[in-house]
Parts: C-alpha cells; structure tokens; sequence
C-alpha cells in the first residue's frame, strides 16, 4: 500500500514543485531579512559580508553580528515548532493541535523563570534542559488530563486542558516575576523575538534541531499510518506506542529549542501543516518535510513584517503570529464544527 | 421516593451559612496582617476613637481591600453563573470565553494613554473595562454565529479561547512600552492583585455590582426557563431574545466592573458556580445568591491567606486562586461530558 502511494506520480511532482518553491522563497526571505531592518542596506553589501567578510566596515559588522543570526534563529525556531505541529497534529489526529494552545511554551517558559530566578550563573545548556524539561511536564498534564474521562480525547478536551495548563504554568511564572523582579526579562521572552540571537547558542542547539528534524523524517511513514487512526495502523503493523514515545521526544526537543531561542511562539505550528495540507495532500511523508520549509518561511517573513510594520521599533514575531494566527484558529474550528455536524 | 436533594430551607441555610463565613473571614482578616491589630482595637477604631495609626491601618488599608475582595467576588460569581446558565454551558465564565480578557485590554489601554490618573479616572475605568468586555462578548457572538443553526455552546467557548489568546498578544504588545512603574502594575494587575482599594473606586464599584445582582435576581425565574432550553422557554411564552441579550449584558457588567478594579480573576467566575450548584442545586433563586457568595468567600480568604502567611514577598491574590483552583477546573473537565 505504501509503494502504492509512493508511485504515484502527480503527488510526488506536486511536491517536488512546492518544496522547490519553497527553499526559493525562504532564500529570498533571507537576504531581504538580512539586508532590511533598522538601517537598510543593499543585498550586494550583504552578501560580501557573508562570503567576504571585512571585520573594519561596520555594516559587515552589524550583518555578521546581528542580522544573520537573527535570520538563522527564524529559520531554526520556524522549522522546529511546524515539524512539531505537524507532528501532533498527526499522531493525535487532532487539527488544533499546536504546541502553544497545549501549554507546552508556557511550561517551558516557566521553567527558564525558575532558571533566571534561582541559577543566577546558568549556561545556556542548562536553561535548554530547563526548557524541555517544563515543556515534557506540561505536554505531559496536559495530554493525561484530555484523555481522562469518558470519551477520550477530542480537539476540544485538548484546547481547554492545554489551556487550563497555560494558565496554571503562566500564573506560577508572573509569581517569580513579580518577587523576583524579572517582568520585563520574562516580558520580552513571552512576546517572542529573535532579535537577541547568539552564534554561540545557535551552534549549541543546532545538532539537537538538525536531529530532532531528521528524526521527525524518519518517522513520516508511521505518523502518516497512525493519522488513519491507531487500529488502523496497529493492523498494518505499526507499534504505535514506540512511535508516539519518539515522536513525543520530537515535539519537547523542538519546542524546547524554539522557547529558548525565542520563547514561546504560538501559531506558527497550527497554521503551517494546514497550509502544507492544502498542497501536498494528507500524506505525512509529504507533510512533514514540506511544513519544515514552509513553517522556516513564515517564520522569516513574520520577523522581517515585525521589523518593518512599525519602524524603528519592532513588533515580536509572536504578535505578528498571533494576529494571522487566531482568525485561522477561528476558521479551523468553525469548519470543525460543521464536519461535526 | 425519598425526599428531594435540594430543598429551599437547605439553599437558605446553606447561603446564610456562606454569608456568616464571609463574615467571620472578613473579621479575622481585619486583624491579622504584617501590624498587629487586636480585635478591641478595631473596635475602637469602628466606634471612631482610635489612634492615628490603627485609623490608617484598618480604614486606610485593611477595610477598602476586604470590601473590594468581597465585591470583586460577588460580581465574578454572579458574572460566572448567568453565563453558564445562558449558554447551559460548564465551561463558560468571563475567563473562558475572553470577555475578561477584552476588558483587560481596554484597562491596559487606559493605562498606556490615558494613564494621569485624575478624578475622571474613577469613572472612566470601569466604564472602559465594560465597553472592552461588551466588545469582546459581542464579537464572540459574531463569530460563533452561523446562520440558519442555533449557536452551539462549544462553539463559543473556542471562539472565546482563541480571541482570549489575540487579546492576550495584544496585552504583550502594549506591555512592551511601558515603563518600568507601569509595567509592575501590569504585571501585578493581570495576576489580579486588588489594586483599586480606594475608598472612592468602591463607591463606584457597590452600586454597580449591587444594582446589577439585584437585576439577576429579579430574573431568576427566567434563568430557570432559560435554563431548560431556547425552545423550550418560547415554548413557555417567554420572549427569549430581549431576556437573553439583557442577562448578558448585566453578565459582561458585572465581569468588567470587577476585572477593572481587581485584576483578572481567571478562574473565579467558573468554579464558584460549580462549587454553589453542588451546595445549593440548579434553582437559579438559591443558584445566584450562593455563586456569588462563594465567589467572594473564595476571594476574601485566597487575600487572607495571601497577606497573612509571606509567601516571600507581596504576591497577588488572583495567582494564588490560580493554583488552587487549576485542578478543580481540570478535574470537572475530565469529568464533563
């Protein structure tokens, strides 16, 4: 059945096409992140930055320092958190599945305040584990507390733990914000901003994002069985269990990752697999690889709109999602709702 | 059969009872804090020949906070139970379906533009707080609105999930240009820390939840057909429309009159219904008095315990409400149907 879905030519172009688009459209994205901000300069400057850097001119300063990690972080954190969604929303079978509605950003979050607040000298791979730690505990409530009860787990049981579990994780952060003072610390974390990415950190979580990306492709044939249902893909031969433990493992490295980076980002992965979707088709082989190239894509647009909107000041990535992000969110379970019936 | 569960001698005593705790917390209340003020002292300082300072402590001080705590209380209860009630939903409560949030964001706003606190500013507050949460009802009910099929309640509370989570990034984005004085209000106001106890905000705020509970009450019977179904209720004669969009607007009142003055208060408004039907069951004449009740015990003791035992510092009452009542929220969600 698989060699079946495999050979069939017109899906395969069809994606083939889309994620040649794709990587095009980042590219692009990229440079012009790279060459508009605060002080604008032309791409050409830009690019003898990066291939021939010349340590006396200070835009190659400011391109090399700021802009093009800046621009890696984007394409990092959007990759990560679209695998991520793309990930749940399959293996849970659940379309508003994303990992800021379910709490795991806030977990997350909460527990860099714990990091800021009580180990004053941490290292930034400390604060990594810290993040992903939070985030398991609370995917962790938060998919025990949906599935309790007599029907199991619907979108919706899952969207009100998720943000029950939000609120909880948030309400304990404001507590060591306020007695600890670290409000406009933590302030700027929760909007979500690339503007403070580092080399130095970027190289630390780039092995752990660059796994946890190859992983989530290696798992694209089980995730696309087990989002027929887990009879289904029990019958052909699946161990869902191990698939949804791996694919668990994914989703906190990623989401982890993307936290410290930025902080908690909502939106990117609920929105990108639905778009995926509509050009690739149901196929998680397809998905997956698809939604890494176009979630790093929004991600990037986002920031540079963010930097561009409202001059010189700049709108976090996490508003400008917020604001594409929650009329889709309308839209999604408005259209659950009518298949529902 | 034996006899019924509820009874109305039960629900009268049950809210007397919640009334003397009220009460008695609220004593125990006045006298414990950071300065020791013994209970003849208080009352000394209510008969009006107290020293300087106890007057600053308990008039100044401790009073305006207890009777905002009670009031915030009333009113989010209240808020909570018609809400339910119209929507005969378990989930829904101003923090669910983001009418608190709306009105959080028009406090904000006030705060970042507005912000030279005059005397305008104690009228203007609430007043803000409520055209914020009457937008925020209103564009719930927009877009939760599809012609030709009744509104389902599940439908709204998504709606208000994922408008809450908009309001909540605009918040951020306004938060970010504050400073840093503003900003500690913020925080402090969005944890719910009972910032607005000033005798000249409770004058405006008690007549306001008072008035307004007075109105629910009068349409308990109402709420009680209301309770059976849309159909049903026109069924009975009643004019269903002009009831529902009257209850909901004193709903969203009564919600944005406390955010304004205490903070966002998530969870109040959800539990306190649940807590009172349990003591009183679903006759909305017993139903309202208790939620509302309950909504102030919860708050006026969440404030006791919070400023007697130093949990490190000042931290606001709506955090430790927050924590209490997280798992009670979810376990009537793994429950719910």
């Amino acid at each position: 059945m698989t060699n079946k879905l495999l050979s069939k030519p017109r899906g395969a172009i069809n994606f083939i096409v889309y994620i040649v688009v794709g990587l095009m459209l980042t590219v692009l994205m990229s440079a012009l992140s790279i060459s508009f901000g605060a002080a604008d300069m032309r791409i050409a400057t830009a690019w003898e930055a990066i291939f021939r850097f010349d340590p006396t001119l200070r835009e190659h300063q400011i391109i090399q320092t700021l802009r093009l990690p800046r621009t890696v972080a984007d394409l990092v954190v959007g990759c990560s958190l679209a695998v991520c969604g793309a990930i749940m929303q399959g293996t849970t079978r659940n379309p508003l599945a994303d990992s800021g509605l379910m709490g795991i950003s806030s977990g997350a979050a909460f527990a860099i305040a714990l990091c800021l607040a009580f180990l004053p000298g941490y290292t930034y791979g400390q604060m990594m584990l810290f993040a992903c730690l939070g985030a398991a505990l609370a995917t962790g409530m938060t998919y025990f507390i949906a599935s309790l009860g007599k029907r199991g787990m619907t979108p919706q049981r899952l969207v009100l733990a998720g943000l029950s579990i939000s609120m909880l994780f948030s309400a304990l952060s404001q507590y060591l914000a306020i007695n600890y003072n670290l409000g406009r610390a933590l302030a700027f974390w929760t909007a979500g901003s690339t503007a403070g990415a580092k080399w130095g950190e970027l190289f630390l979580i780039f092995p752990l994002f660059v796994g946890g990306v190859l992983l989530a492709l290696a798992l694209s044939p089980s995730v696309t069985l087990l989002s027929l249902g887990e009879d289904v893909a029990g019958g052909l031969g699946i161990r869902s269990g191990l698939i949804k433990g791996l694919s668990t493992i994914i989703v906190l490295v990623l989401t982890g990752l993307s936290v410290v980076v930025v902080g908690p980002v909502g939106f990117v992965g609920l929105i990108t697999p639905h778009i995926v979707r509509y050009m690739v088709g149901v196929d998680y082989r397809y998905i997956i690889p698809a939604a890494a190239v176009y979630g790093a894509l929004l991600t990037v647009t986002a920031d540079l709109a963010g930097r561009l909107v409202n001059k010189p000041f700049e709108t976090p990535i996490g508003i400008v999602f917020s604001i594409i992000g929650v009329p889709y969110f309308l839209f999604l379970a408005r259209r659950q709702r009518r298949e529902l019936g | 059969m034996s006899k019924p569960r509820f009874s109305m001698q039960r629900g009268i005593f049950v809210n007397v009872l919640l009334l003397v705790m009220i009460f008695a917390i609220a004593a125990i209340s006045v006298i414990s804090g950071k300065m020791n003020v013994s209970p003849i002292d208080v009352l000394h300082v209510l008969l009006g020949n107290g020293t300087d300072q106890q007057n600053l402590i308990v008039l100044d001080f401790r009073l305006p906070r207890i009777v905002l705590a009670i009031l915030v209380g009333l009113g989010m209860g209240a808020a909570g139970v018609v809400m339910q009630s119209l929507l005969r939903n378990d989930m829904a409560s101003p923090g669910t379906l983001g009418i608190s949030a709306g009105s959080g964001l028009f406090v904000l706003f006030f705060v970042v533009y507005i912000a030279s606190v005059g005397t305008s500013s104690f009228i203007l507050l609430p007043l803000l707080a409520f055209v914020g949460g009457m937008l925020a009802a209103g564009m719930i009910f927009l877009l939760s609105y599809q012609r030709g099929r009744a509104i389902s309640p599940i439908g709204l509370i998504m709606t208000g999930v994922a408008l809450g989570s908009g309001y909540g990034a605009l918040t951020t984005f306004l938060t970010l240009k504050l400073d840093d004085s503003q900003m500690n209000f913020m925080l402090r106001w969005l944890a719910g820390s009972l910032w607005g106890d000033d005798w000249r905000y409770i004058a405006i705020l008690t007549p306001w939840i008072f008035i307004l509970l007075a109105y629910i009450f009068y349409k308990a019977r109402i709420l009680n057909t209301l309770n059976l179904g849309n159909q049903m209720a026109e069924g009975l004669g009643l004019a269903v429309k002009p009831e529902f969009l009257g209850l909901s607007i004193a709903a969203v009142a009564l919600s944005s009159g406390s955010v304004a003055l205490g903070g966002s208060f998530f969870f109040i408004g959800l539990i306190a219904p649940h807590l009172a039907r349990r003591l009183v069951g679903p006759d909305h004449k017993l139903l309202i008095p208790a939620a509302s009740l309950t909504g102030a015990l919860i708050v006026v003791l969440a404030d006791t315990i919070t400023r007697t035992i130093s949990l490190g510092g000042d931290v606001p009452t709506g955090i430790v409400i927050t924590i209490i009542s997280v798992p009670y929220f979810l376990y009537l969600l793994a429950k719910a149907n």
